[in-house]
């Protein structure tokens, strides 16, 4: 009883975090669920957890009992990136404030929490219903990379983290399920209710007009947009038992359209050029309303489960996402006064943020293998693509491209309650981003050319008490 | 037993949490900010006395690296002082423009603190002309005697006042030419290769010289001569003498731009002034009277838009034009360590008469560093677009040649 207690108040103790991993494709988390990230991924043929909500919310009709869960992980995300924000051909580049050594974001850990419940409606067989709350896509970093070029002088010192992203997306997860035909086939519904903060801040290169010679042919933008808004959606997914040794699962997960309310400021950094009316080395500073929507990309999935024996399952998944739907975030609206230097703002100020991302395919495998009763020792594998093209590649979103992962844990049961642990590492390749590119002609760059590197650690714990 | 066994496995769990959680530290970019460098604001003797009244006074920005310290670094110091660049500006600039607008003392700062450049002085005297925009670094009675401005009441006044690079043979100190260098942009590119190819190492050891008019019979081609009928308004098919008697280097309301009319009066104002109470006005153009006495220039084309064979007052220009003076004197640029650079996009159409001079010294066996270089998309490398970039690639040239550094507590 006291080593209960113990272990209680340590798994408490711990409910402090939980993840924004940002392993999954562009800014989407690699999955919820301590199981189903051991196994992973490779889990719409199970799906035998409270994630099935996530999964394929078919598998919750096969929960034995009545569920509660609470997940606490904690992220360390490891990116490096070497500019190599330069112009020009033939041997002769030039630079724009940028520097040609590796940084590194603020190093931080994350914390973000998930739970759920779930119940066994006795009086009608087979069903169960329930809410599950998790974090679908998150992605928070802060870079102190760009200043503005020796000699620019401005008054202002220029901000220390000029390149942020803060996206957080939670999933209020109501989803029923319900067996049919003697419990070899269960369907599932879960809706999603979507609230996403969405924030990023970077620096814009506005071009001056010809006749400003270097370093001031461009002039640094400081934007900050913050945004939150709400989007509805819902997933659905089947489990068939085609025999007691395999399970086939299919998942389909809706697009979800934000609709993004905000604001965002803007602050042009002029150069100071003695005896210049207009470049005295101040701030230029506009703010305005901003409105726009963010598709969230659908999904769509296959499973399978095959039980080897009474101790040892496998379990594989293939999935693709729609990226393909975010191909850029609207235009804004600014209420600017009409001013000298607004006609610098006009490329900000109209222009699209393009991302022109493509589709995925995840490839998963896993496994579980009971190594003594209550004690399960999982393991698993997946293989993602990255859905950013290089046109529009930067490290605000910096899913560098195809990744590995390895992932471990365990869990252990004692009666009612089931503790969890996994550990995840993921491995992106390295990328290199070639050139500067405008993709749409709006006079700003859409991408950061340079060399980026990733990896990281994800460590996790659950716990679960069945009722 | 599985008690302890089962605390170090949640343990390890646990501390599982924060692998790789080391904070990692980025590279310090250090911050140079803008310093008004030491300012010299003198009557010059040979501007004294010039037919257009042009100001005697005149500014000379000095940039001083950060290590020179007044009560240490002294003038007259046998073989001791710092290497000196003097460095000339453009047409239509001033003593400030390299400091102001090129930020040449935040480069100078970062370069030597990075040790890519030894401290230097950097001298920036001002040549520009109310009346015509510019001296070209010559001696004129119109505009003032700008060659013996520079090569002797400045460098006599920087050797007097900086701790310059001496030598004391006897009772005398001596400047070291190794350690003095001259270079420009534009018509500073032109006035310091001049000066140093008729002074050759007796004055400076190097020369830079960033897009000069290094070929005075490249640049006033027909295109420029039409473009100077442009400018003044006169159509292109208009070849009437009095139409070209109205040409002038003044903007005004009704031609704003008289870019290439004030280059072409500012360089017959050094190399074909004339003061005249009569006589032949054929070609003349007043700038300035002084009772029934006209002063002014005689340009070298005519109203045909070319310039007539034998022309004497071309004549004139070709005994300042350095690609001319180095085809009769091959060897003038000999033992001077030489930087050429243009921009492929040069507006000025300096760039065929930067690679004459370029062939030239390559075909007289003279080594030398020669640059085209290229811009980017909506920034071509025209006149003075890079200047910011190659006045790095300028400061490296000069601090390579220039004798390791001797200034009184130099490593």
């Amino acid at each position: 009883m006291k080593s209960r207690f113990t272990l209680l108040v340590a798994v408490l103790f711990l409910l402090v975090c939980s993840v924004p991993c940002f392993a999954g494709g562009g800014f989407a988390l690699p999955g919820v669920g301590s199981k189903a990230l051991n196994m992973g991924g490779a889990f719409r043929g199970l799906a035998d957890d409270w994630s099935a909500a996530y999964w394929n919310p078919a598998g919750l009709a096969y929960l034995p009992q009545s569920e509660f869960t609470m997940n606490l992980y904690t992220f360390n995300f490891r990116p490096e990136y070497t500019p190599d924000f330069t112009m020009g051909e033939g041997g002769y580049t030039y630079s724009f404030g940028y520097p040609d050594q590796t940084y590194y974001p603020e190093d931080r850990a994350f914390f973000l929490p998930s739970f759920s419940g779930f119940h066994k409606f006795a009086q009608y067989e087979g069903f169960i219903g329930g809410v599950a709350f998790f974090v679908p896509y998150k992605l928070e970093s802060r870079w102190d990379l760009y200043k503005p070029p020796a000699g620019y002088d401005n008054n202002v010192p220029y901000p220390r983290f000029d390149h942020a992203t803060d996206i957080l997306v939670w999933d209020l997860h109501p989803t029923v399920a319900k067996t049919f035909m003697d419990d070899k086939l269960a369907l599932g519904l879960g809706l999603n209710i979507l609230r996403a903060d969405f924030g990023l801040r970077r620096t814009v290169l506005t071009r001056t007009p010809l006749g400003y010679t270097r370093p001031y042919d461009f002039f640094p933008v400081d934007e900050q947009i913050n945004t939150d808004g709400w989007g509805l959606g819902f997933n659905a997914g089947i489990l068939y038992k085609m025999s007691p040794k395999f399970q086939l699962g299919f998942s389909y997960q809706s697009p979800v359209d934000i609709d993004l309310k905000g604001d965002v400021e803007l602050e042009m950094y002029l150069p100071m050029i003695p005896n210049s009316e207009l470049l005295g080395g101040t701030i230029y500073f506009r703010d305005g309303d901003f409105e726009t929507t963010l598709p969230l990309p659908g999904e769509i999935g296959v499973g399978v489960m095959y039980r080897f024996n009474e101790k040892l399952i496998f379990t594989s998944d293939i999935s693709s996402v729609n990226w393909s739907s975010l191909e850029f975030v609207d235009t804004w609206d600014y209420n600017l006064v009409a001013g000298q230097l607004d006609t610098l703002y006009a490329s900000v100020r109209e222009a699209e943020l393009p991302f022109n991302w493509d589709n995925i395919v995840r490839f998963s495998l896993g496994g579980e293998y009971i190594l003594r009763e209550n004690l399960f020792l999982r393991g698993g594998y997946f293989f993602e693509q990255s859905p950013i093209p290089d046109e529009t590649f930067t490290l605000l979103i910096p899913d560098l491209g195809d990744k590995h992962s390895l992932n471990l844990g365990l869990s252990y049961q004692i009666n009612s309650l089931e503790f969890g642990y996994d550990y995840q590492l993921v491995a992106h390749k390295k990328r290199e981003v070639a050139e500067l590119v405008d993709t749409n002609g709006d006079g700003r760059f859409d991408n950061m050319p340079g060399t980026y590197k990733m990896v990281f650690h994800c460590s996790g714990l659950s716990f679960t008490y069945r009722f | 037993m599985k008690r302890v066994l089962f605390g170090l496995l949640l343990g390890c769990m646990i501390l599982s949490l924060f692998i790789g959680c080391g904070k990692r530290d980025n590279p310090i970019r250090s911050q140079h900010p803008f310093e008004d460098p030491w300012r010299m604001s003198r009557r010059w003797a040979a501007l004294e006395d010039n037919a257009l009244n042009d100001p005697r006074i005149r500014d000379v920005y000095v940039y001083l690296p950060k290590v020179y310290d007044d009560n240490f670094h002294t003038p007259g110091q046998a073989n001791f002082g710092f290497s000196v660049l003097y460095l000339l500006h453009d047409l239509g600039g001033d003593y400030s423009t390299f400091v102001s607008v090129h930020k040449i003392g935040q480069l100078a700062d970062r370069l030597i603190e990075e040790g890519e450049i030894q401290p230097m002085i950097i001298v920036m005297p001002d040549a520009s002309s109310l009346s015509v925009g510019g001296g070209f670094y010559t001696n004129s009675p119109l505009i003032g005697n700008y060659e013996d401005y520079i090569l002797e009441g400045l460098v006599d006044s920087i050797d007097a006042s900086l701790h310059t690079y001496v030598v004391k043979p006897g009772d005398v100190y001596l400047p070291d030419p190794r350690y003095r260098a001259i270079g420009g942009l534009g018509m500073g590119g032109y006035g310091a290769l001049r000066m140093a190819m008729d002074y050759d190492t007796t004055m400076f050891a190097a020369v830079s010289a960033m897009s000069p008019f290094a070929s005075l019979e490249s640049f006033l081609t027909r295109e420029t001569i039409d473009k100077v009928f442009e400018e003044n308004g006169i159509a292109a098919g208009d070849l009437s003498y009095n139409s070209y008697k109205t040409l002038n280097p003044w903007p005004d309301d009704a031609h704003p731009d008289k870019t290439y009319s004030q280059l072409v009066f500012a360089m017959a104002a050094a190399f074909s002034p004339r003061s005249t109470m009569g006589g032949d006005t054929t070609n003349f153009f007043t700038l300035a009277t002084e009772g029934a006495m006209r002063h002014g220039v005689d340009l070298p084309f005519d109203e045909t838009r070319t310039v007539p064979s034998g022309s004497e007052i071309w004549n004139k220009w070709l005994q300042f034009d350095v690609k001319t003076k180095l085809a009769s004197d091959p060897g003038a640029f000999t033992d001077l360590n030489i930087y050429l650079d243009c921009g492929d996009q040069n507006e000025l159409g300096l760039l065929n008469g930067t690679r004459a001079l370029d062939q030239l010294l390559s075909l007289y066996g003279q080594e030398h560093s020669y640059t085209e270089y290229s811009g980017y998309p909506n920034n071509p490398a025209g006149h003075d677009n890079f200047i910011y970039d190659r006045l790095e690639a300028v400061l490296k040239f000069h601090s390579r040649n220039f004798p390791p550094p001797a200034y009184r507590g130099a490593e």
